[in-house]
């Protein structure tokens, strides 16, 4: 078997491989909690939902962990806090907006400088996808380089193709060297199907959003104060983004901690004097923007966004990127 | 009522009464949104339906997009919101002149799936209060009000310690300590709030399940006998943590130790901003 080149295996089959592979490692995948979808640690292969809308949480939180203790304080000085690296995870149906996220976070994090923890994290766990067989009203992958039959990011992408078949793409040497061969050989007529419902799924992104070519000529409008006097500076957006990627240090006790933090808060850029550049909330919703389609690709060559839609969907006064960000050239050039 | 209401808005914006209207429009995706309008020729942009959950109260303190002293504000108000607004009155963050108030008369709101919201069904005030407000708009509804019997506090107080915690560790666990809580609320107000005070650094802000229960008995309390039961904070939860389970647990303290309910009243102080000789006592030993 050579790369690039698909196989077919039945449900059963595939849930006994999942069953067998992931053996002895932390097993991550969507849950329902309380009627809605999760990405969380569960037991088995089994607990795992096969069919599933746009999870609330993506798959950042366990690469980039909501808290990370860096060091700590013992009796003989300071001590690197080290995660378990030797503790091997699978990460189960990551949908394929999530898992390129993490190929937009590796640019920060594992570049120049890598993290100790994302590094340790991302390298102890294979990412196994799942194709979107339709997009949720949200999505609009396809503006900022996704798909939703993309492979970005996983080790193994699943594909749904009826009959309760599935095809699977080994998408790199590790998840070759974990999955190992399995199924059959995909014939041209399972192909054609694969290619069917990928053109039927990309179909079914009905947002799209438009990116201003020149957005920093846009900077000093007065459109960003417009579009954010709704915004409640909370964390929903950032938060569940899965590119979003700003933390703060903090002391807890004998610990040296990292937590999330979001350019939405009041006291983001307030430095210890109470000077704060960005202290107007409208400065602070302009920068997530700029920050995800303007300063990223500059300095990484990819958009700091993947189109999955949890901010819009999850946002408690409704504040649409898609069209804040599409409307720029109508309405936000100075 | 629509009609109505964009009339009222342009008379207002027209004849100067106020200089920024706030009310309820729609984005693109066809959604409710809060809008902030500044010109008559904008009320064109005013919706109601069932979809305007949203208490606007929470932007008069936002001093980000309305500065009071700059000149009058009108917003609208259902009758749950009109609550909010009184006891920002009384609590002296907004003064009655600095304001017009639209009242809407609402017959329950509904989530994104088309159910009527919880918070509906108890509710005692869908006609807001004409002797509060400067227009109320919409025929008087006439329904028998339900009593609230907190049957869903009670549910939580039957159980043991041990199960109890279990359930908010549950629920806390998933916190992502992303604040849309106390920003939507209309009475989490303080321009500096205690979660962000960093010397000393009363809550951790990382998110563990024992620094978010700091964090969410912290909020309940600063919540105590002021909160009105307008369930934003639920509402703005991505996560679901049944938030209105806490708050109303201390209306229920609150109306059972000191007879007091948050939000009738402007005039009203809070029991636990307030000294009376008649207070009780019975519980200091």
């Amino acid at each position: 078997m050579s790369f690039g080149e698909k196989t077919v295996l039945g449900k059963d089959e595939l849930f006994r491989i999942l069953k067998s592979i992931s053996e002895g490692c932390e097993i991550i995948g969507p849950v329902m909690e309380d009627g809605k979808p999760y990405f969380r640690p569960v037991e088995g292969v089994e607990d795992v939902a096969w069919d599933f809308d746009t999870t609330v949480n993506g798959i950042k939180e366990f690469f980039f962990p909501r808290r990370s203790v860096l060091y700590e304080q013992t009796n003989d000085g300071i001590r690197p806090f080290d995660p378990e690296t030797d503790k091997k995870r699978i990460v189960l149906f990551s949908r394929p907006c999530d898992a390129r996220a993490l190929t937009i976070t590796d640019r920060l994090f594992m570049g120049e400088n890598q993290d100790r923890v994302y590094g340790a994290l991302r390298a102890n766990t294979v990412v196994v996808g799942l194709s979107c067989e339709k997009a949720g009203p949200h999505c609009f992958c396809l503006s900022v380089g996704g798909s939703p039959f993309g492979t970005e990011g996983m080790d193994v992408s699943i594909t749904a193709v009826g009959d309760d078949e599935y095809v699977l793409d080994m998408v790199t040497d590790r998840g070759k060297a974990f999955f190992g061969n399995r199924g059959r050989k995909a014939d041209s007529k399972r192909l054609q199907e694969f290619e069917t419902l990928k053109k039927r799924a990309e179909e079914s992104v009905e947002r799209t959003m438009r990116i201003p070519k020149d957005l920093p000529s846009a900077f000093e409008s007065d459109y960003w104060k417009e579009v954010s006097a709704a915004c409640l500076k909370c964390g929903v957006c950032t938060y569940l983004c899965p590119t979003c990627h700003c933390f703060d240090i903090v002391d807890e006790g004998f610990y040296r901690v990292r937590c999330w933090d979001t350019c939405s808060f009041d006291t983001f850029s307030r430095m210890a004097s109470g000077e704060d550049p960005r202290k107007d909330k409208y400065m602070r919703y302009r920068q997530r923007v700029y920050h995800k389609f303007s300063y990223y690709k500059e300095n990484f060559g990819v958009y700091g966004c993947v189109g999955c839609g949890r901010c819009t969907k999850h946002c408690p006064v409704k504040t649409d990127i898609v069209e804040i960000v599409s409307s720029v050239d109508e309405k936000g050039m100075p | 009522m629509i009609g109505k209401i964009r009339e009222a808005a342009k008379r207002m914006l027209d004849d100067g009464t106020v200089r920024l209207f706030l009310g309820y429009g729609k984005n693109g995706l066809g959604d409710t949104v809060p809008v902030f309008l500044k010109h008559k020729e904008d009320v064109e942009a005013l919706y109601w339906d069932e979809t305007c959950r949203y208490n606007l109260t929470r932007y008069l303190t936002d001093r980000d997009v309305i500065c009071l002293e700059e000149g009058p504000v009108g917003v609208i108000v259902k009758g749950c919101d009109q609550k909010s607004l009184k006891v920002l009155i009384s609590e002296k963050q907004v003064e009655r002149d600095e304001i017009r108030i639209v009242g809407v008369v609402c017959s329950g709101m509904k989530d994104d799936n088309e159910e009527i919201l919880s918070k509906c069904g108890t509710c005692d005030s869908w006609n807001p209060d004409e002797t509060f407000c400067d227009i109320v708009i919409g025929q008087t509804v006439e329904r028998k009000i339900e009593e609230d019997e907190y049957s869903d506090v009670e549910e939580v107080e039957a159980l043991d310690p041990a199960q109890r915690e279990k359930l908010w560790g549950k629920y806390f666990d998933r916190c992502l300590r992303c604040y849309a809580c106390r920003n939507v609320c209309p009475l989490c107000y303080c321009k500096e709030c205690i979660l962000e005070q960093n010397d000393p650094e009363w809550v951790p802000p990382s998110a563990s399940k024992e620094n978010n229960f700091y964090f969410h008995i912290i909020r309940a309390y600063h919540l105590t006998g002021r909160c009105t039961d307008c369930g934003e904070c639920e509402r703005a939860c991505p996560v679901g943590i049944p938030l209105r389970t806490i708050n109303r647990k201390m209306i229920k303290a609150v109306k059972d130790g000191f007879d007091f309910v948050a939000g009738k009243d402007p005039e009203a102080r809070s029991p636990l901003t307030r000294f009376r000789r008649d207070d009780r006592e019975d519980f200091i030993t």
